[in-house]
């Protein structure tokens, strides 16, 4: 018999042995994998999950691994930045969101994609999702799930949704005297770059613009005009106060609540909405923005889409990647089974999924539909100026007029100072 | 001594005054009286109900039950501040943010004296203590001593009706102490008011007080002069708790005879015993050389180590050790209760 | 013998270089950089401009404003309710020890997490807070909506959040007053009122001192909690210093303004904590003279 110390020792001999031998060989086996790093908000992690696993089980040779970046968009983008500026990042692909796209080229840190897509990498895309993937005269991104403001609406409590801003308020103003909703209508008013998404759709729904020729025009009869309608929105209680401080789940949470007739938000609302627990499931329908009788109903084009990082010791593994997950049949899978909304238009037009998923065709209109928010290194100090005073226009501190003066000379004097490169 | 009070009784007065916290009794049915300008010591071991004592007194605790009368005043309920009493702390509790003087003025700026007097008391008390150099020190910057008389100083400006000491010297060394002791006695009695002085220290009960109360969980052994105390204890606890070196008790049965080491005397070994006396035969087992007294430590079967107090130190080996039937106290062995008739002719 | 004090120091005094005056001078010299995303990131001398740019920037001086009113309201509101709390819990009550555990949860949650919960709470309409005054027939109070009213909101977040904090350092300070001093002011005829203007606050005032100076420095570089509250709005009225230097940094990849807001208000920092050690040395010469 051995006595039971020294057994044990020979016990943990062992395993530390066998421990360092199985590391070695994972170790060996790790060399002859090529492994693609890719950060994705918390969602897309979530939803590409299956796809990951079928893309690791279909190439052999490929270690792809996917870290499951924070919930909010901009907080995604924080992370990357860090990692980016500690000079190596761990990352070999990046999910961005089509605004940040000119910064994180302009700072160098993309791959151009047209060498690694060819020229004809863009053709399958459906209107609308070819918009923001390139910038300067090369592409920067390859679109995975298009995203696009929407105007929803009760169809319980109405027979047709407004076309116009004044057929928004008409109804809204009906509906809440006759105490069917206490508010008429809910969208993005914080801060925020929502609000920035709200803004753009009604500037070119009353005729406006943001940029045109890269100067400027937000102190525009049209610019003020669509500001003013937002702030008598609060001043005459179709929108609540509170939309100083709403974003998309405040707005969200306010409308299912069955407490506004309208609501501006993105499609994922829509699954939201008919979730079987919601109330308002079946009750609700969606539509482009309203606008002037004669303008176009815009709708701010929000898509994510895959980079690759110029530093990246694996592009063409990683492009493997791009290519596979930005596939047709991915986006199928991820309609179908999470309901995001595809940018190929094979998949728009697929059979079984327009059967599966009614809406498909309303969301390829809206898409067709899409502004772009200013192709712009400089986008986000443009976005933070423009929420920021119509932030103030919103909460009745200013009026619309000089809310908006003032954010076309902020807006002149950031772009002339930054040299015209915007 | 008699628990009914003469009328119109001027002193400090406690009447079966008691203190429970909890089902613990800290002060057990406490009488007693302390006449203007006498020095009263509550002595007694760490835990004995001494400084609770001082605390009822003083009002910083509330009696659970009986009186406590001050210049024939009933002040059981009284807040501090309305008893007029000064208190000497054992840590003496100076302010240490404020100098001496202000640590002496802020009393009277708290009562809301005209500056003037302030500062005419603060002169007085300052000359008389002997701190003028020290007036703009921090306590921090003090000696031990120095402190002590900051805060007999800080209680004697008080001009209280009655006045409290917690230990006040022991946190002086031993040197310090018995300088103090005369010094303070006098300053003390000037005050004319009573004084109630809590120790643990016999020799500083002694030394200070007019009258000793020793004190054992929260009960009144007995209260008298030290001569009482020391030759007529009502108990044995009393006994052995004054004198040093401590009493000898010697086994006898049912009884203990209580023999104080200065009354024991030695002679040789198998030496007659005189009539009245009484002895034991023993071995000297060591020795403790005072200077001018020596302690010899004797073995006697069947009893604890004896000691005797002598001029001359005994030889090694044998010896016998007898006494004086007369000078023998009788304790009851179990309760240590006095028996009569015993101690009576004590050598004075 | 002098240089052996100096070896001795060495390791502290490279650790204090390494942590503070490196990436000081690094800040000081990115200020006087143009690097950002239209530089391409790399560094570009232009001397002083950045710093004229902070001068002439209307919003630095308004965050300046907003941070300096949120830090004074915030610290004064904490260092009064902790004093408070501290004398609360100072006393013998029962149960003493699981009430001091409770008031800590707030100062052991993370920010961000408790900055969520306070925006659950001041959620118009359906915050609790606003549930009850609807339930009152008033109508909804907009916390976060209305800039006269959000920068109070952040303030009681704040304030709920680090009292406790002040409260247990000025209840460590409490605790090292000896019970006899107050016994000492009682005999004396000292009011409860009289014994804390006499005795504990004058020997809590290191305590006070060091509550304030430590709160002073995290309010003035507040951030999580006005990011995940507000955003900094509404209507860029409850922007930080803090805030709009992560902008330029994070957001707006420009590495050489977002240094020079830095420094801007690390200067004033330095001024304001500079102003606080003085009233300390002025507060000990002030009771030397009171004498």
């Amino acid at each position: 018999m051995i006595p039971p110390r020294a057994l044990r020792r020979w016990v943990l001999l062992l395993v530390a042995l066998l421990g360092s031998l199985s590391l070695g060989l994972w170790g060996l086996a790790r060399e002859r994998l090529e492994p693609v790093s890719v950060l994705m908000p918390a969602p897309f992690a979530d939803a590409t999950a299956d796809l990951v696993n079928a893309f690791n089980r279909s190439h052999p040779r490929i270690a792809l691994i996917v870290t499951r970046g924070p919930l909010e968009t901009e907080a995604v983008s924080d992370l990357a930045i860090s990692s980016l500026l500690l000079g190596e990042s761990p990352y070999d692909l990046l999910l961005m969101d089509v605004s940040w796209t000119p910064k994180y080229a302009a700072a160098g840190w993309l791959e151009p994609l047209d060498r690694w897509l060819g020229p004809k990498a863009l053709d399958d895309l459906a209107p609308g999702a070819e918009l923001g993937n390139a910038f300067g005269g090369q592409l920067w991104r390859f679109p995975l799930l298009a995203d696009m403001g929407l105007l929803f609406w009760r169809t319980d409590l109405m027979e047709a949704p407004p076309r116009t801003p004044a057929e928004l308020v008409a109804i809204s103003r009906r509906l809440q005297r006759q105490g069917q909703v206490p508010w008429g209508y809910v969208w993005q008013g914080k801060q925020y770059e929502g609000l920035s998404c709200v803004v753009l759709e009604l500037l070119r729904g009353f005729g406006g613009h943001w940029l045109v020729n890269n100067d400027p025009v937000l102190n525009s009869p049209a610019a003020v005009a669509a500001t003013s309608w937002l702030q008598e929105l609060v001043r005459q209680g179709i929108t609540p106060a509170a939309v100083a401080n709403m974003g998309e789940p405040e707005a969200l949470q306010l409308f299912q609540a069955g407490d506004a007739a309208f609501m501006r938000n993105w499609p994922y609302a829509w699954a939201e909405l008919n979730k079987p627990d919601s109330p308002l499931r079946g009750k609700v329908a969606f539509t482009t923005m309203v606008s002037e009788p004669g303008e176009p109903h815009a709708a701010t084009q929000g898509s994510w889409g895959f980079s690759l990082l110029a530093g990246s010791k694996h592009k063409a593994a990683a492009v493997e990647v791009l290519r596979f997950l930005t596939s047709a049949e991915a986006q199928k899978q991820l309609n179908l089974r999470w309901g995001y909304t595809p940018t190929r238009l094979s998949v728009f037009e697929d059979p079984e999924l327009l059967a599966a998923n009614p809406a498909l065709a309303d969301l390829q209109l809206a898409l067709a539909a899409a502004v772009l928010r200013p192709l712009s290194p400089v986008y986000a100090q443009l976005s933070d100026l423009l929420y920021r005073n119509v932030n103030t226009a919103i909460t009745g501190e200013r009026s619309a007029p000089m809310a908006m003066q003032q954010l076309q000379l902020n807006s002149e004097r950031l772009l002339r100072s930054s040299g015209g490169e915007g | 001594m008699s628990s009914s009070t003469p009328a119109g009784f001027m002193g400090l007065e406690l009447c079966a005054l008691s203190r429970q916290v909890g089902s613990h009794t800290l002060v057990d049915q406490l009488s007693l009286q302390v006449a203007p300008g006498e020095i009263l010591a509550l002595l007694g071991p760490s835990g004995c109900g001494k400084s609770s004592t001082l605390r009822l007194i003083a009002g910083l605790d509330r009696a659970s039950s009986g009186e406590i009368r001050l210049g024939g005043r009933v002040i059981t309920a009284l807040a501090p501040a309305e008893r007029q009493v000064a208190m000497v702390f054992q840590s003496y509790a100076l302010f240490p943010h404020l100098s001496v003087e202000r640590n002496l003025s802020l009393g009277m700026e708290l009562r809301g004296l005209a500056k003037a007097e302030i500062q005419h008391q603060l002169e007085q008390v300052l000359a008389l203590m002997q701190l003028e150099g020290l007036r703009q020190r921090k306590p921090a910057e003090l000696s031990g001593g120095q402190r002590q008389r900051v805060a007999l100083a800080r209680a004697l400006i008080r001009r209280p009706a009655l006045f409290l000491l917690d230990e006040p010297m022991s946190n002086l060394d031993a040197q310090l102490r018995d300088n103090l002791r005369a010094e303070l006695r006098t300053l003390l009695r000037s005050t004319g008011v009573p004084v109630v002085y809590v120790t643990h220290d016999q020799h500083e009960a002694m030394g200070l007080a007019d009258r000793i109360a020793v004190l054992r969980e929260g009960r009144l052994q007995q209260l008298g002069t030290a001569e009482t105390l020391y030759r007529d204890p009502t108990n044995r606890f009393v006994a052995r708790f004054l004198g040093s070196p401590s009493i000898n008790l010697i086994e006898r049965g049912e009884e203990q005879l209580g023999l104080r080491p200065e009354l024991l005397e030695l002679a040789e070994a198998g030496s007659p015993v005189p009539q009245g006396w009484e002895a034991l035969e023993g071995e000297l087992s060591h020795r403790e050389w005072l200077g001018d007294r020596v302690i010899s430590h004797v073995h006697c079967p069947g009893q604890a180590s004896l000691k005797v107090l002598s001029r001359e130190a005994p030889a090694d080996g044998a010896l016998q050790l007898r006494w004086r039937q007369a000078h023998a106290l009788r304790f009851e062995a179990r309760s240590g209760k006095r028996l009569p008739g015993s101690g009576a002719a004590h050598p004075s | 013998m002098r240089w052996r004090l100096w070896l001795l120091m060495a390791p502290a005094l490279a650790l204090l270089l390494a942590v503070f005056a490196v990436p000081l001078l690094h800040y000081l010299w990115l200020s006087t950089q143009a690097q950002s995303v239209l530089t391409g990131l790399l560094p570009e001398p232009i001397g002083a401009q950045q710093w004229l740019r902070l001068w002439n920037d209307s919003r630095f001086w308004q965050d300046t404003w907003q941070t300096l009113r949120f830090s004074a309201a915030s610290v004064s509101l904490e260092m009064l309710l902790g004093l408070a709390i501290a004398l609360l819990l100072d006393q013998p009550l029962r149960g003493r020890g699981v009430l001091r555990t409770i008031s800590l949860l707030p100062w052991a949650l993370p920010t961000t997490v408790m900055a969520l919960g306070w925006r659950w709470i001041f959620n118009d309409p359906y915050g609790p807070i606003n549930r009850l005054v609807a339930g009152l027939g008033l109508p909804a109070i907009p916390f976060l909506s209305n800039p006269a009213i959000t920068w109070m909101a952040a303030v009681g977040a704040d304030t709920w959040k680090t009292t406790p904090f002040v409260a247990l350092l000025l209840l460590a300070g409490l605790q090292a007053i000896p019970a006899d001093l107050y016994e000492a002011a009682a005999l004396e005829g000292a009011t409860p009122w009289q014994s804390l203007r006499r005795i504990t606050l004058p020997l809590l005032t290191p305590y006070l001192l060091i509550a304030l100076l430590f709160r002073l420095a995290q309010a003035l570089g507040v951030f999580d909690l006005i990011q995940v509250l507000t955003g900094g709005g509404p209507a860029g009225s409850t922007e930080s210093l803090a805030l709009y230097a992560y902008l330029n940094a994070m957001r707006f990849l420009d590495f050489g303004y977002s240094a020079t807001l830095l420094l801007g208000s690390f200067a004033i920092l330095l001024v304001l904590c500079g102003a606080a050690a003085l009233l300390w040395r002025g507060n000990s010469r002030l009771q030397g003279a009171l004498r």
